[in-house]
């Protein structure tokens, strides 16, 4: 039998044998009832009613994937013959629906390619608060930022015929020339405006009853506007800008952890064969990576120095600064993505 | 359309019910590593948060597979949250050990029930770090880079540590033949 046959019949046996070990593994069931804090059962219900809500949109989309893609047929071709007929009427009209110029510094894009509310981009937010979550669909955004106490809850969704906003202790507002509403309570303020198809809500919140004022809730709404972006750039979870990722990567995964002091982000884009990772950790969580057969050379990004970890199957960039431990590796099938590349997309990432 | 979508609903879902079965256990588990309550009900939800991404590999709320499934992905997020309390580093492994435990001789290796007994006892021996990561490949399917995803640690890692776990079940094995 030769050596990979042989490999081959370990291996099945080892497969056996690890389902048989896994079976006889017994753990004691813990039979009292453990009481978990309120805040800890807050957590997991919302876990929870965050993954029936995408649960429930998957369904839905794919219940009704026939009647999406007949609507979507249909609103192109309303859209197609909406536009030839107005460049008919007014053929020195410019189309200017949105503009990438003049984005303010350290404005934060919520990117939504598919949907039809385009890229959300809030030019303003407050010190200390971040984007830490966002969901959307075809025509509804929502987006939450939090500074791990208060949080701000911001909500777009199509204007319904029979909808109706309850303001009565409401004071009024002008959102940049909308008219809106702010409700303002003990424990939550709320601001609510409309344009011609969507209602815009804005909520502040936090376990322990402190919200972020009014004045600042108005700020956040008259500074959030639809913008443009460049096709190549992809953003990501936690503010972070790939302003250069290849033709057909797609970021497949994204994820945060944050304890306080230990905060780790992981990004990784795939195009079938070939993954690029992106890895960054606190700086006191030391890292290992193995550099058995690997070509070690020090090189320099963007005036910064690294070290390039070469490996037959993988390609692998380190560097640190005072907080953060960063990786970018490149792996796959065929082996990594191109050093050019790997380079390119190293020199290109933003913390924006 | 409308009674489906309050059947939808009403349906608990599976990680909830998850949740529900197995918490107690789970904190049992997290507890005995962290010594602490806020912490294990910390690495519940963070141990929720990545079973989630792999709900598709439990199949019955109700079985000894899926509760191992779950205790050992808690049992190594409770790990790793006790390590990055007390800074301790991720641990590389000596490699002296490694060398010592490399079988010479696949093919002594028969294919019988004798010795899936025997390799299955061998794997029971295994330190937990190296036997987690070889159950969640061979047992519930789950690919390297996913186990790395799921128990926050490195590809090259979880690579090693598969290599490892193979070839310390081979040394036990041929050890128990010796006998």
């Amino acid at each position: 039998m030769s050596n990979d046959a042989l490999n081959q019949v370990i291996d099945m046996l080892l497969t056996e044998a690890a389902e048989v070990a896994n079976e006889n593994e017994s753990f004691e069931v813990a039979e009292d009832d453990v009481e978990f804090s309120e805040k800890h059962e807050e957590k997991m219900k919302k876990l929870f009613k965050k993954e029936k809500r995408k649960n429930s949109f998957k369904k839905t989309l794919k219940n009704y994937r026939f009647f999406v893609c007949l609507l979507l047929l249909v609103g192109m071709i309303v859209c197609a013959v909406n536009y030839c007929v107005k460049r008919q009427y007014d053929p020195e009209r410019k189309i200017v629906d949105e503009d990438k110029i003049g984005i303010k510094e350290n404005s934060v894009i919520v990117k939504h390619e598919n949907s039809t509310l385009g890229n959300l981009c809030f030019e303003y937010i407050p010190e200390g608060f971040r984007i830490v979550s966002q969901w959307t669909a075809e025509e509804s955004a929502e987006v939450e930022i939090e500074d791990g106490n208060v949080k701000i809850l911001y909500c777009k969704v199509p204007i319904e015929e029979n909808q109706a906003v309850d303001a009565e202790n409401g004071e009024m507002v002008t959102i940049n020339g909308l008219k809106g509403t702010i409700v303002k309570n003990v424990d939550s303020n709320v601001l609510m405006w409309q344009d011609d198809k969507y209602l815009n809500t804005i909520t502040s919140s936090s376990d322990n009853g402190s919200v972020i004022a009014g004045e600042e809730i108005i700020k956040i709404a008259e500074n959030i506007r639809n913008v443009i972006t460049d096709k190549s750039e992809v953003y990501t979870i936690d503010n972070i800008c790939f302003k250069y990722i290849p033709d057909g990567y797609k970021v497949i995964e994204e994820s945060i952890s944050d304890r306080g002091v230990i905060k780790s982000v992981y990004v990784i884009f795939h195009d079938g064969t070939t993954e690029v990772s992106y890895y960054k950790v606190s700086i006191r969580v030391k890292t290992t990576i193995f550099t058995e057969n690997a070509e070690i050379t020090n090189i320099t990004v963007n005036g910064k120095e690294r070290v390039l970890i070469k490996k037959e199957q993988a390609t692998t960039l380190v560097w640190h600064d005072d907080e953060y431990r960063y990786n970018l590796s490149s792996s796959g099938q065929n082996g990594p993505i191109s050093e050019e590349e790997f380079i390119k997309i190293a020199e290109n990432i933003e913390n924006i | 359309m409308f009674f489906m979508t309050i059947r939808d609903e009403e349906k608990r879902l599976k990680v909830e019910e998850l949740y529900y079965a197995y918490r107690n256990l789970m904190y049992k588990v997290a507890y005995e590593i962290l010594n602490d309550h806020h912490l294990a009900e910390d690495a519940i939800s963070e141990s929720f948060i990545r079973i989630i991404k792999n709900l598709h590999k439990i199949d019955e709320t109700k079985s000894n597979k899926t509760r191992n499934f779950l205790v050992i992905i808690c049992r190594n997020v409770s790990i790793d949250i006790y390590n990055s309390k007390i800074k301790i580093e991720e641990c590389d492994y000596p490699e002296e050990d490694v060398e010592d435990k490399k079988i010479q001789n696949p093919a002594d290796i028969v294919v019988s029930k004798e010795s899936i007994e025997r390799l299955s006892i061998a794997i029971s021996k295994l330190d937990n770090k190296y036997k987690d990561v070889f159950i969640l490949n061979r047992v519930y399917d789950i690919k390297t880079e996913d186990i790395a995803m799921m128990l926050g640690i490195s590809y090259d890692n979880v690579r090693k540590r598969l290599q490892r776990a193979k070839e310390g079940i081979l040394c036990e094995y041929r050890k128990g033949e010796g006998k």
